[in-house]
């Protein structure tokens, strides 16, 4: 596609693309330039022989470090907290990383759990004690009666969760691409959802969230036979992390995934964005994780 | 590239789907075969035995967690598995400056990598350390920093004191060399002169 009456346009935008496939075909270029790569490529298709070169030498400069003989007791480190992730089982298979939260004086954890889980049990219950109002995020916060009973509801229901000793953490991966601009600046997402089956609350914890614009929001999904129900907004703080105690129309133990995504700061109906983070809940069989449902 | 492993049996696609059934054995033979691989690279990035430990071990938890997300249509196992390090590596070391302000230098002297057998995986990766080699050290320093490091062409100008267009520049030439010899290493001559390199700065 040329633009006849403006060669010189096209000669200024096919030299700026030549200039910009080397970083680009080599996972270096910023955002702004991989969006106008893209775009001209599509106009100069032609040009695209020239980036798997560059894609191909990004890929040799992978393999170009020299490898190293790693410390004798990295394979120990790691095969100990893959087997406390998940015990082997050589007749199931692949299910959702499922944690269960240690009862007091537990032994030690592996380094792929966060070390602050008490602590972070501890640090939501004292917060659904002193800010109850500020928690309930999934309620329109009007100063009615029937409002002010039922986030007194979700705070009781919240402490009966935390003092049971089956309270489960479940774990979300980071579901960007790997090169998106976001995960190579801010680092992988990772989320857990602490809950039990039978109550209908949960705390959503996550960390290395990106920023939002002030228009936009994070929401919670809930997902059930492929039928999503919000479970909230939430913004991260300034260093990336976010708590969020969050009620569910029914018992945890119903829904089979979870996540969020990035939405207008009113919500969405549905998901408009891609997923950030997600993971399993109690999935009704133990396939791959689906967020298409 | 399609998923072709250079192993014999049991080749990476068979692990990866053992892993998915959480046989615990097979992520320890890709610890074996992969290991020294990612390690380095995680030291390459970070300079950091510590860091690269650190690296190395969340790298394989996370093929552990997600190893279906590996699609052989797309690609080498080690290419997905060595795109994990470089980015968890390059989280890391962020993670280190930010609180620590961990200077970006070119890497220390690395440990010991005697005991590391010949790596078929790893072949295109020495030719192209050779090949960094051959176009000016300028030019090279910049590549390995923005590519190992996650640097963008703005951090690479403050922190190397340049102006931000001859950064530009020099990383912009250095790979067009870089591919005018990888084009001259791995096409037949007669495929170099149907399909010339048509780039004026490479000389």
């Amino acid at each position: 596609m040329t633009d006849e009456h403006n060669p010189m346009a096209n000669h200024s935008e096919l030299e700026r693309l030549r200039e910009l496939l080397p970083t680009y075909g080599m996972g270096m270029a910023d955002e702004a330039e991989r969006a106008l790569v893209q775009s001209l490529l599509i106009k100069y298709p032609e040009e695209a022989a020239v980036l798997d070169d560059y894609e191909a030498l990004s890929d040799a400069m992978l393999h170009s470090a020299p490898p190293l003989a790693p410390p004798p007791e990295l394979l120990g480190k790691i095969m100990q907290t893959a087997a406390e992730i998940d015990p082997a089982d050589k007749t199931a298979p692949a299910r959702p990383t499922v944690t269960m939260l240690p009862k007091p004086g537990g032994g030690a954890r592996g380094r792929w759990s966060p070390p602050i889980n008490r602590a972070l049990v501890a640090a939501v219950a004292a917060l659904v004690v002193l800010n109850a109002l500020a928690l309930v995020q999934v309620l329109d916060l009007r100063a009615d009666q029937d409002k002010l009973r039922e986030q007194a509801s979700v705070q009781t229901a919240m402490l009966s969760m935390l003092a049971r000793d089956d309270v489960v953490r479940f774990a979300m991966q980071d579901m960007r691409a790997e090169d998106s601009a976001t995960r190579r600046e801010f680092g992988d997402a990772d989320g857990t959802i602490i809950c039990n089956p039978q109550e209908r609350v949960g705390v959503f914890y996550a960390k290395n969230l990106p920023p939002l614009k002030s228009d936009q929001a994070y929401q919670l999904w809930l997902i059930k036979d492929g039928q999503r129900v919000s479970g909230g907004l939430l913004k991260p703080n300034p260093d990336g992390t976010a708590t969020y105690v969050f009620a569910a129309p029914e018992p945890m133990g119903n829904y089979h995934y979870a996540g969020i995504t990035t939405e207008p700061a009113s919500g969405s109906a549905e998901p408009t964005g891609d997923p950030v983070v997600r993971g399993g809940l109690y999935p009704p069989d133990a396939g791959p994780l689906d967020w298409e449902g | 590239m399609t998923g072709i492993s250079p192993y014999p049996d049991p080749d990476d696609r068979n692990l990866v789907e053992r892993i998915e059934r959480r046989d615990q054995q097979a992520l320890a033979t890709l610890y074996e075969r992969y290991g020294g691989p990612v390690y380095g690279l995680a030291y390459r990035v970070t300079g950091s035995a510590a860091m690269a430990e650190e690296a190395a071990q969340d790298t394989f938890l996370k093929v552990w967690n997600q190893a279906s997300r590996w699609d052989p249509d797309k690609g080498k196992f080690s290419s997905w598995l060595l795109t994990i390090a470089r980015y968890t590596a390059i989280d890391r070391l962020r993670q280190e400056q930010r609180h620590n302000s961990v200077p970006i230098d070119n890497v220390p002297d690395p440990p010991s990598s005697t005991g590391i057998p010949h790596d078929p995986v790893l072949q295109d990766g020495r030719m192209l350390r050779e090949m960094l080699a051959q176009i000016p050290p300028e030019q090279a320093e910049l590549i390995e920093m923005a590519f190992f490091q996650g640097m963008t062409h703005r951090q690479l100008a403050e922190q190397l004191d340049l102006p931000l267009g001859t950064v530009k520049t020099r990383v912009r030439l250095g790979l067009q060399k870089l591919r005018g010899l990888w084009i001259e290493a791995t096409r037949a001559p007669s495929e170099i002169s149907k399909n010339p390199v048509d780039d004026t700065s490479i000389t």
